[in-house]
């Protein structure tokens, strides 16, 4: 077990501390490890290569003499396998630890933890006041938001069955592009394959584990996306006119603007997203509301009392 | 039991350690494999592991960890802390975003520093991270400081079924996730019993020199109502409101709920879309309000 690992570590070494290209053949001859003969020789450093290259170590391949392409040489470049410092405040730097922080004891924590463990190694103390981190929020990760992020980090293709709104559930194909969390919600956004359109999907509504479909960086991240606009709330370009009773309806009134009141009844201007939506608050909150207009919301409303009234006749 | 990791993970946890024994020289093995997650003895491993790595096999890494105490020298090739992967980047990013969003107007600075951290990380991979927190720091440090000082809060909390907003005194005692959702199970003063409040209708927590009760008889008894109700037309909201209910042969679907005003809000809100069977006096008060409601519009 460790065998492999100590000759990962030797490459790493031997690729790092090289100022130049190093040939296949020296790498064998100095690293121990490579056994068998030559070509179980190459087929176990093309399987460290990509091991390698899953880190996230880049190994750069090159010749020696650009104009006679004889043996191929490779090292890895030490100012990509190194955290840039220079660019870097310390201030920064704290800032990213109390960033790693946030995910404390949640259960994803394994990256986020990697990259703690990562920037302590820097040896930065924290210089930052006003923030504590040491108040984890209290997120609730979905079980599929591991499998999204690498997903999105290897640029795969994904697939999962989907609880559409008619609640039948549907196997949907993704190209995802970015992931959030609202409301104590998760979310994946992405190219939706059979639609070929940009989609957003909850989390907790994939009913099956994502199955990652082709291959690696099958697909490029679009420049313009943000996963912020695909989570921003939907535009409330609908208002109708309420009375609702004084000191109820207090979800109503978060998304009112007050027109005028009496004793009883305060007269309000109620914003919405849909039609529906709008329904379903008004229903809710019962007696403690009266639609006054429009007409077409009203008679909605009052159709809706209607089958209440028979689905319980 | 902890998983034994790959050689693969082995090999990053090993690129992992060595900037992090050169920056805490001396450390302590029992500090390390808490560190890095792994026992000791895995630890203790990868330093053996890691004893035989070197530029040549005349070259190796030079370790000191027989005292418990761990040193390392003649490893400098070595001695750089890592790229942090996509995965550990959009982490950052994660939690940079929850904290931008807490500190709002009041830091200025700090939001221009997390604007610049961005951009440095990933300014392409910022963009398809996004997160707002649940609920605000400042409720969750009083939460917090409740249940480790042993202190009684005072919440203001927003009741969406019985459409109130009303100030209570409760002992925090732990955080419970059901579903999607994120509760805080409590003792409330006031009832003199175990509640449980969803987290993000916590509008203000202050932390009060109230001692916590000491006897807590948790054993809520909540008033539950066993109900029977069929699904006219299937839709997705139906099913993650009535999703714990279970199935009957005939269609319907039965099981219990905790507050009448929420089932009567519910089947109300389904416009039709949900009929309730049972219990029968519930049924027949939404007929009845249902044709009150509409008996004002005429």
């Amino acid at each position: 077990m460790s065998r492999k690992s100590e000759r990962l570590v030797n490459l790493t070494i031997a690729l790092l501390a090289t100022g130049r290209w190093i040939t296949k053949s020296e790498i064998f001859r100095s690293i121990e490890g490579y056994a068998g003969d030559i070509s179980a020789q190459e087929r176990m450093f093309e399987r460290d290569k990509e091991e390698l290259r899953n880190l996230g170590i880049e190994i750069e391949v090159g010749s020696f003499d650009p104009l006679f392409e004889d043996e191929v040489g490779y090292r890895i470049r030490p100012e990509k396998y190194r955290i840039d410092l220079s660019r870097l405040s310390s201030e920064q730097i704290s800032l990213m630890s109390a960033a790693a922080m946030v995910w404390k004891n949640s259960k994803i924590d394994s990256q986020a933890s990697s990259a703690l463990l990562k920037l302590s190694a820097l040896g930065i103390e924290s210089d930052i006041d006003g923030i504590n981190p040491f108040t984890p929020q209290v997120l609730n990760p979905d079980h599929n938001l591991d499998a999204v992020i690498n997903a999105i980090a290897s640029r795969k293709a994904i697939s999962f069955g989907y609880r559409q709104a008619d609640s039948s559930i549907v196997e949907r194909a993704i190209e995802p592009f970015g992931v959030g969390t609202k409301n104590g919600y998760w979310y994946v956004s992405g190219r939706d394959l059979d639609k070929d359109a940009l989609r957003v999907f909850r989390l907790d509504r994939c009913v099956s584990a994502m199955k990652e479909q082709g291959k690696a960086n099958s697909y490029e991240l679009p420049k313009d996306f943000s996963m912020k606009q695909q989570l921003a709330a939907r535009e409330r370009k609908y208002s109708c006119v309420l009375s609702i009773r004084v000191d109820s309806s207090f979800e109503i009134r978060r998304r009112s603007e007050l027109i005028s009141s009496d004793d009883e009844w305060d007269q309000v201007r109620y914003t919405y997203a849909s039609e529906d939506d709008a329904l379903r608050d008004l229903l809710w909150h019962r007696g403690d509301v009266r639609v006054i207009e429009p007409a077409s919301l009203l008679q909605r409303y009052r159709e809706s009392l209607a089958n209440i009234v028979s689905a319980h006749g | 039991m902890v998983k034994k990791s790959s050689p693969t993970e082995k090999a990053a946890r090993l690129l992992d350690l060595v900037p992090y024994l050169y920056s805490h020289q001396g450390i302590a093995l029992s500090d390390l494999s808490s560190t890095f997650g792994v026992s000791e003895s895995e630890i203790i491993s990868d330093l053996n592991t890691l004893w035989m790595c070197g530029e040549s096999r005349f070259d190796l890494v030079d370790l000191e960890f027989e005292s418990g105490f761990v040193s390392i020298r003649n490893a400098e090739s070595l001695n750089m802390v890592r790229s942090l992967s996509t995965q550990e980047t959009m982490s950052i990013l994660f939690g940079l975003d929850l904290l931008r969003e807490e500190l709002g107007d009041q830091r200025a600075d700090l939001i221009n520093q997390i604007d610049a951290l961005k951009v440095l990380l990933n300014e392409q991979i910022s963009h398809i991270v996004s997160a707002s927190p649940l609920v605000n720091t400042a409720i969750l440090e009083a939460i917090h400081a409740s249940i480790e000082m042993r202190k009684a809060l005072s919440i203001t909390y927003r009741s969406i079924s019985d459409d109130v907003i009303s100030t209570r005194t409760i002992d925090a005692l732990e955080f419970v996730s059901r579903g999607s959702k994120v509760f805080l199970q409590a003792f409330c003063h006031s009832a003199q019993s175990g509640r449980t409040f969803r987290l993000d209708r916590i509008e203000s927590a202050t932390l009060t020199q109230v001692d916590a009760t000491k006897v807590h008889s948790l054993k809520q008894s909540p008033s539950t109502l066993e109900i029977k109700l069929r699904i006219h037309s299937e839709s997705r909201r139906a099913h993650e409101t009535f999703g714990n209910l279970r199935e009957n042969p005939d269609g319907s679907y039965q099981g219990v709920v905790f507050s009448k005003q929420w089932l009567i809000r519910e089947i109300l809100a389904s416009a039709g879309a949900i009929e309730l069977l049972e219990p029968v006096e519930i049924r027949d008060e939404i007929a009845l309000e249902a044709t009150a409601l509409s008996a004002a519009y005429r």
